[in-house]
């Protein structure tokens, strides 16, 4: 498997006047080609801002700092030039964010936003309509073709959120970042999301970088799991080893609070953070 | 109901045949207008000492029925019994203490506490209302020996929301709900924006609590796992009805109603 996406010793800070925020602190890590790799953690713990840097959407300096190395497809994405990353957001790398309500503009189209990221990769696609429409009903929306005059407040969370998806998938990205894709939506309608997340990957050979806290997600979709603890990865490995035999006290802590069907006489045990000291 | 240990008492909260409607518009001022029916003809009843689970997915009616209890949603037809006595009927005046005995703690730490108010404020508020004769240095005492009841540092008395975490805040707004010393507390949602691991604290913290103050509890949530682990009886509502109720352990199990079949099997495990 060849390293789509390389990581080495990646270190985020962000400055104020009066103090230094040290968000990620020296992580490194690769996704393969046709791989699903979660990163795991709670708020805090420099998930988020590491998926941010990976196309370089993070405040400039002085106010942040990105140091490291971060390798796509060969290439440093902190040599890259203006126009060569746009290039990459969207066509190369797309993102799904957690909520889909205030990720769509409320007074366009969604299909007309989708529209817009294909006529900006593809200038040449003379029916970009065609490839939206196509896009949502890849998705699972019925009717796409009406749904494309849709503005966004017309249509549920779950609907919302296929439309961010499809706005990813339509550009066909090699890579896919999804930071909590399914926390604002219902179990449900999380269980359509996941589904239509395994069947895209199968059928594309995406690869995709989630981002969560939640583990049942991460066994159902991710082969390899990264778990991170104020901005440094304390386990790395396959999610089943991670998941029923993890060795980091941080990680084994992290599983134990979280309540499970069925695991009603165990107790749940918050997390000591005292315990677990620099980890 | 095939409870395990079931609690021979008579019921705490009554509901029968709950109702809450809003006009859709269409029509002017409303009229001609479709009624959507938010809560639709809901009954259960709630004994003292339980910890009570209801559960749905959005827009099920769950937060539209806490929320008419305590009259922050309009009753537009059933009856509600607290202790026995009906309470739905009554005027604003007499239902006043019925809100020292009913409270609620809300979802969303980071919007339910009033930013310009500090700790000794906010939990002291509801003294004012409910207690009019205590004076400022028993008030003190009282916000002290609250803030130590849900796990604060009681000398950050004077401190505002914002110098606080989430897990933090929500202790605050436990701390306000007991201010009135109540017997029924409802709660709605009130660890879905948290922490996993702040989540368990606040989820054990119920718990204790429940056993401390022999208090009742309404816990209304989305996630099914930590209303198995938290109460004693599940109730589960979707498009504005109860479908089922059991015991939790039972009915996670061995969920009867397609809907909560179809609810439960679309948990992530692992």
């Amino acid at each position: 498997m060849e390293n789509l996406l390389d990581i080495r010793n990646l270190k985020i800070s962000f400055d104020s006047e009066r103090s230094r925020t040290d968000a990620v602190k020296g992580i490194s890590f690769c996704v393969g080609e046709d791989e699903a790799v979660a990163v795991v953690g709670e708020s805090g713990s420099g998930k988020s801002v590491t998926a941010m840097s990976l196309t370089r959407l993070l405040p400039p300096p002085p106010l942040c700092r990105v140091g490291g190395k971060i390798i796509y497809r060969g290439a440093d994405v902190a040599e890259m030039s203006e126009s060569e990353l746009r290039k990459i957001r969207g066509r190369e790398i797309a993102y799904i964010f957690q909520e889909p309500s205030t990720s769509l503009n409320p007074v366009f189209t969604v299909g007309y936003q989708i529209a817009e990221a294909v006529k900006l990769h593809f200038p040449e696609n003379k029916n970009p309509r065609k490839t939206v429409v196509e896009a949502l009903k890849e998705v699972g929306i019925r009717n796409a073709e009406a749904r494309y005059d849709s503005y966004p407040h017309e249509l549920s969370g779950g609907m919302q959120q296929r439309v961010m998806i499809a706005m990813a998938l339509a550009c066909r990205p090699r890579l896919l970042i999804a930071d909590e894709p399914t926390t604002a939506l219902d179990v449900t309608i999380q269980k359509q999301i996941i589904e239509l997340l395994l069947q895209i990957r199968k059928s594309r050979r995406m690869s995709l970088l989630l981002i969560t806290h939640n583990f049942g997600i991460i066994s159902e979709l991710c082969t390899r799991v990264i778990v991170m603890f104020r901005g440094k990865i304390v386990e790395h490995g396959p999610v089943d080893e991670v998941l029923h035999n993890p060795q980091n006290p941080y990680t084994k802590a992290l599983i134990a609070c979280i309540p499970r069907l069925g695991m009603r006489e165990k107790k749940l045990e918050p997390i000591d953070y005292s315990k677990l000291g620099e980890v | 109901m095939q409870g395990r240990e079931e609690i021979k008492t008579d019921p705490l909260l009554k509901v029968e045949n709950l109702k809450v409607s809003y006009g859709l518009g269409g029509g002017i001022f409303g009229r001609g207008g479709r009624i959507f029916n938010a809560v639709d003809g809901v009954s259960f009843s709630v004994r003292k000492g339980e910890i009570v689970g209801l559960v749905g997915e959005s827009g099920s009616g769950k937060t539209t029925t806490g929320r008419a209890i305590i009259r922050l949603a309009p009753v537009s037809a059933g009856n509600i019994f607290y202790g026995g006595k009906e309470i739905s009927g009554l005027s604003d005046r007499d239902f006043m203490p019925y809100r020292k005995r009913i409270q609620m703690i809300f979802q969303d730490p980071f919007n339910s506490l009033n930013p310009r108010m500090n700790i000794f404020q906010i939990v002291s508020e509801p003294l004012d209302i409910h207690f009019k004769e205590m004076s400022r240095e028993q008030k003190v005492d009282r916000v002290k020996e609250l803030m130590l009841t849900v796990g604060l540092e009681p000398s950050h008395l004077k401190r505002y929301p914002h110098e606080f975490s989430g897990g933090q805040r929500q202790r605050i707004g436990i701390a306000r709900a007991l201010a009135s010393e109540p017997e029924f507390v409802i709660c709605d949602e009130p660890v879905s924006a948290l922490d996993v691991s702040v989540q368990a604290q606040i989820v054990n913290l119920l718990q204790d609590l429940r056993r401390r103050l022999n208090l009742t509890l309404l816990f209304i949530a989305h996630d099914i796992a930590v209303v198995e682990y938290l109460c004693d009886r599940i109730m589960v509502m979707t498009e504005g009805k109860i479908v089922e109720q059991g015991e939790s352990e039972e009915l996670c199990r061995r969920p009867q109603n397609p809907y909560t079949q179809k609810l439960i099997a679309a948990v992530p495990r692992f």
